[in-house]
Order: structure tokens, then C-alpha cells, then sequence
């Protein structure tokens, strides 16, 4: 006994047990799902030179569908961050009749198929659908737009930010505010000094989980888009029309430049979500 | 700044935390609210605050309705038992806070809260441990920043909801000393809430002893725990030995010994417990005189610098006797032995008030 405990000690894992199995589990579990699949992507492209793999890369189709996606991508995740917030602030905060099946809502997008959401969000807000024929008039083109593409990805995102947001709130230390009240803080210092700063992590959490999610989207968005190349193609399309075309390493590269740059923003992401949360014990 | 609570009623649905609850509390002063939990002890303390609404009564403060003010207008600093920090701000910015809130016209300078906030902090010994976030402190030292954090906006009040409750034993002592210490240097009226009969006698000035919902006596320390108003005080305060038997024409029948029942709260015969603490009982071996009742030892058990006995006098009922060191060790009393106790200052309560 002691002697196990001194030498899990000298390796510097604590004495928790099952330390082997779970690690073991884990590395499996990531090499498999995401790791070996996600190589084959390097392998394949690799097959190509370097100026066909620039050439599949930067094309001026491609590049303009990169902006398409992680500018709709970044929009929609700040717009569910914001929507989200309030969704997830009235749901925990206030009582009021259909709170549960409002909360049962939220999590719709999660469930639907996305093509569902994609055609549905068409139909609505196509020129002749409920709300196209009311903002039409007004100039406001959602259907087949990059708007469309904002849209889409908003509806399948909010649920990240709401859910991420919400225990947070819940488990809320409501004597921080009251504390912050008696020091003669007004509701909205008491809001942007305390409350804000302490749900800043989760947020931040839903914020890129709906990045991710929307970055990733390809099914509910190819039926509102419109699919304009140059203007409202989303990379994911951009890699299926390659396929289509039995372009595979083509495919590939787009989709490794795709992942190395989400990849990136991602880690950005985490890094940031670290730094809010400096405070905490370690 | 003094407080005036009025007839205050407040209930939780069904629940009546305070029912038609008065006191007064005069400025400078430092007053326990002591009681059981649900005794609406913090009930009370949020009330005087602004946290808590009132539903019958009015609270003053300074004799002005300070039902006008919500609480950050109210002049109160609190303190409350889980320290509520700012987790994600820095010691520094935790005591800042009060200051740096306020309206731009009667904002100090940045220099002056910093130069503020360092006396504060240098009050509760931590200079050095400013940058520091609440998680990298110990509990004890949390509290010392709640309450620097409260005092920075110079509060007219200040109210503590069980502050040192949730601390260990030894730094609870130390701290609590402190704040006596603390509140005699700044003289702010203060009320604390505790549970702990021992912190309120050495802590504070005047004792309100509350239990469900109502005041059963206020008073000084020495009035409180000396001459409890009822049965309740008297079991609350203290450990307590009860006598059961009956008082006939001014003398106590208490387990085959008439003891003269001066002590009784009124003159009416009938039924009667008698409340005697636990180191107001002498024990002896030779039973001389009719005060002596006979007992038997079953247990003795050494409790730092105390020894607690556990006795069954001849009236079948229990006793707990705590002799001091030394009277014990004279005694060198034995488990099953039989004994003589008598009774000191023994209050007599005549059984209408059941506790």
C-alpha cells in the first residue's frame, strides 16, 4: 500500500485509481473517432503538389465561401450569445406560466433534422412564405441571401448558449448581488461589474460551441442559401460539389484548410475562455 | 446611527418568520440576535437591511421610515455568512468596490480609494495579500475581506448574518475577539445574527434571544444568561437541569427534598419545573440537611477544563453536572457510586409555558 502510494506519487498522478483504464479508454476513444478519420484528410490532400493544392485552396470561389461561412459563422454565434443570454436569463430568473414548455423548446434545434429547419426556414421566409411577404416590401431579402445563411445558423446554435448559460444562472450566487446592492451598486452596475463578468465563461463556452456548430453546418443551410457562388456558398457545399465531381483531393484540401482554421479559432477560443476564468481555484 | 423595528411581521406562504416583533437598537451599540435556526433571527437582520420586504410594521433607522430606501440607499454594510465575495475581483478590488460605485460627484479620486482601501486592508492585516483572489484565500481571511468591504463605504449599520459560522472553532474564537476589539475602535451600531449562545455572551454588549418568530427577552449578557425571562432562555442559554415536581404554599417538592421556591416566576401553586444549570449543582458523599438529593453516578467524562458527570437522581430524572478540575479530582467520583447533589440557584417555572 505505501509503497503504491509513493510510487503513484513520484509519478505525479495522485493516488486516484484507474488512472490506466480511463486514460486508455480516452486515447482510444479519440483515435478513433476523431483522430484517424481526420488523418486520412492530411494523407489525402498530401497527395497533391503544392501549386494544386494552392491552386484548390485559393481559388477565388473558395476563398469567397470561407468568408461566406466564418462570417456568418462569427455573426450567428454573437447573435446567439446575446439572444441566448436573455433566453436563458428569463427562463431561470422569472416564474411565469409555460416556463417548462418554452424550456422544452429551446432544444428543438437539437432534435430537428437540419433539412427540416432548411426547408422550413425557406418556405417562410421565401418571397411568397409568411414573413417574406411582410419584409420583402421593406427591402429585407432573407431567403437565398448570406442573410439566410445567418439565419440558419442561429436557429441551429442557440440551444449551445442557452444550455451552457443556464446552470450557470441557476446556481447563481444570488448574495454577490445583494451584496453588490448594500455597497450602493445600481441595478445596472451591479449587472455589467458582477453578474456579466461571472457569466462571461459560459457564455463564452456557448459562444463557441455555436461557432463550431454553424461552421460546420451544411444541411439546413444549402436549402435557404441559395448557393450563389461568390456570394452565398458555404465551404461544406463547396466540398460536396467537389466530390460530386470525383475531385477527392480537391475536397480534401478545402476541407483540411477548413479544419486547420477552425481548429485554430478554436484553440483561440479556449485560450480566452481560460483567461476569464483566472479567478477560480485551480 | 440607531435602529427602531415596530411591530414587524413578515411571512414566507404559510411560514411566519417574525410575528409582531419590537426592538430597538441604540447607536454605537453591538447587538446579538441569538436563536435556534428558524427562529427569524436572519429574517429580521435582512429586513433592517432592505433585502427583505416587511409585510406588517415599519423599520427606522435614525428614527427615519426606511422603507422610503432600498438597500443601497440605506447606509447599511453587510455582512453576510458566506462572505458573498466578488470571486471574480481581487481582494483590492472587493474592498474598492463600494467606493468605486458610487455616483461621479461623490466618487473619491482614484488615489484616495486606493490609499482607503489600503488602511482597510492593513485594519484586517492583509496588505500584502491584495492581488489575491478570493479563492486563494482561507475562510477566515475571506471574512476579513467581507467585512472590510462592508466598512469601506463607512456604513452607519452594520449587520452580520452569522459571520464566523461557517469557520473553524479556533479561527472563529480569534476573529470574533477581533471584532469586538474592531467595533470598539469605530463604535458602528452593529447587529449580528449567531446561533452560538458563547459567541453572543462574549461578543456583544445587549442580547436579543429570539425563537420562532418572536423576542423572548433582550437584555445585557450578564441579565440574559443570570436571569432568563423563560424557560426557553434559560434552556438555550447554557446547559440545563430540570427538577420536575410541584410548589405548595411557597416550598418546591422536587425529588423528595422541599427546597423554598423563592425563585418561581409567580406565586401560584401547581406543578412546577425547577431549572438549575449545569455548574450550579454541588456534589458531595454525605447527605446532611433536606436540600440533598440522592443520586448515582453514571458516568464521568473529562471535557477539556471540565469534568461533565452524568447522574439519576432518586426522582428517575437525568443530571449533568460539570464540576470544576480540581473539585472533581478531590471527589474522585466512581461510576455507580451514590451520591448527594444539591442544587444552586434553582429557578422555578410553574408549568404553563411548555418548551
Amino acid at each position: 500500500m505505501a509503497r503504491s502510494l509513493k510510487k503513484s506519487h513520484a509519478a505525479g498522478w495522485g493516488n486516484l485509481p484507474g488512472f490506466a483504464p480511463t486514460m486508455g479508454y480516452t486515447l482510444l476513444c479519440l483515435l478513433v473517432v476523431v483522430l484517424v478519420p481526420l488523418s486520412t484528410l492530411f494523407f489525402k490532400a498530401a497527395t497533391l503538389t503544392l501549386d494544386e493544392f494552392v491552386g484548390a485552396v485559393a481559388a477565388p470561389r473558395v476563398l469567397a465561401s470561407y468568408r461566406v461561412t466564418f462570417g456568418a459563422a462569427l455573426l450567428a454565434a454573437v447573435t446567439n450569445a446575446f439572444f441566448g443570454v436573455i433566453v436563458a436569463w428569463t427562463l431561470v430568473r422569472y416564474r411565469f406560466p409555460g416556463r417548462r414548455i418554452l424550456d422544452a423548446l429551446v432544444d428543438l434545434p437539437f432534435a430537428l433534422p437540419t433539412a427540416v429547419a432548411g426547408i422550413t426556414l425557406a418556405g417562410i421566409f421565401a418571397s411568397n412564405g409568411w414573413l417574406g411577404k411582410v419584409l420583402e416590401p421593406l427591402g429585407v431579402k432573407v431567403a437565398f441571401t448570406p442573410v439566410g445563411i445567418w439565419l440558419a445558423m442561429v436557429f441551429i446554435g442557440l440551444p449551445f448558449v442557452v444550455r451552457t448559460v443556464q446552470p450557470v444562472l441557476q446556481e447563481f450566487d444570488r448574495e454577490a448581488e445583494e451584496a453588490a446592492a448594500c455597497l450602493g451598486g445600481n441595478r445596472w452596475q451591479i449587472c455589467t461589474r458582477v453578474v456579466f463578468p461571472l457569466m462571461f465563461p459560459a457564455v463564452l463556452t456557448g459562444f463557441t460551441l455555436a461557432f463550431a456548430r454553424a461552421v460546420g453546418e451544411y444541411g439546413s443551410i444549402v436549402f435557404i442559401a441559395g448557393n450563389m457562388p461568390m456570394v452565398s456558398e458555404i465551404t461544406p457545399l463547396l466540398i460536396i460539389t467537389k466530390l460530386e465531381q470525383y475531385d477527392y483531393a480537391g475536397a480534401t484540401a478545402v476541407a483540411v484548410v477548413m479544419l486547420l482554421v477552425s481548429f485554430m479559432l478554436l484553440l483561440v477560443l479556449n485560450l480566452l475562455q481560460k483567461w476569464s476564468r483566472r479567478y477560480a481555484e485551480q | 446611527m440607531s435602529i427602531e423595528i415596530e411591530n414587524v411581521s413578515k411571512r414566507f406562504g404559510a411560514f411566519a418568520a417574525l410575528e409582531d416583533v419590537s426592538l430597538s437598537v441604540p447607536s454605537g451599540e453591538l447587538v446579538a440576535l441569538l436563536g435556534p435556526s428558524g427562529s427569524g433571527k436572519t429574517t429580521l437582520l435582512r429586513i433592517i437591511a432592505g433585502l427583505e420586504s416587511v409585510d406588517e410594521g415599519k423599520v427606522l433607522l435614525n428614527g427615519e421610515d426606511a422603507s422610503l430606501h432600498d438597500p443601497r440607499h440605506r447606509k447599511v454594510g453587510f455582512v453576510f455568512q458566506h462572505y458573498a465575495l466578488f470571486r471574480h475581483m481581487t481582494v483590492f478590488d472587493n474592498v474598492a468596490f463600494g467606493l468605486s460605485v458610487k455616483p461621479k460627484r461623490t466618487r473619491p479620486g482614484k488615489e484616495v480609494i486606493r490609499s482607503k482601501v489600503f488602511d482597510l486592508l492593513k485594519l484586517i492585516q492583509m496588505e500584502h495579500l491584495w492581488d489575491r483572489y478570493p479563492s486563494q484565500l482561507s475562510g477566515g481571511q475571506r471574512q476579513r475581506v467581507a467585512l472590510a468591504r462592508a466598512l469601506a463605504v463607512e456604513p452607519q449599520v452594520l449587520l452580520l448574518d452569522e459571520p464566523f459560522g461557517a469557520l473553524d472553532a479556533k479561527v472563529r474564537q480569534e476573529l470574533r475577539r477581533w471584532l469586538r476589539q474592531l467595533h470598539d475602535e469605530i463604535h458602528v451600531t452593529s447587529v449580528f445574527v449567531t446561533h452560538d449562545q458563547e459567541e453572543a455572551l462574549e461578543v456583544a454588549d445587549r442580547i436579543v434571544v429570539m425563537n420562532r418568530g418572536k423576542v423572548e427577552q433582550e437584555g445585557t449578557p450578564s441579565e440574559v444568561y443570570d436571569h432568563p425571562a423563560n424557560p426557553f432562555v434559560f434552556d438555550f442559554l447554557g446547559k440545563v437541569n430540570l427538577f420536575h415536581g410541584r410548589i405548595d404554599n411557597g416550598v418546591a417538592q422536587l425529588g423528595g427534598v422541599r427546597l423554598p421556591a423563592s425563585g418561581s416566576s409567580s406565586g401560584t401553586d401547581g406543578s412546577a419545573v425547577g431549572y438549575v444549570r449545569s455548574h450550579d449543582i454541588d456534589i458531595s458523599r454525605h447527605g446532611s440537611g433536606s436540600d440533598a438529593i440522592a443520586a448515582q453516578v453514571r458516568g464521568v467524562l473529562r471535557v477539556g477544563p471540565l469534568v461533565r458527570v452524568d447522574l439519576l437522581h432518586a426522582g428517575g430524572e437525568q443530571l449533568e453536572v460539570d464540576l470544576s478540575r480540581d473539585a472533581a479530582d478531590r471527589l474522585a467520583l466512581q461510576v455507580g457510586e451514590q451520591v448527594f447533589v444539591r442544587p444552586r440557584n434553582v429557578r422555578f417555572f410553574v408549568n404553563d409555558y411548555q418548551i
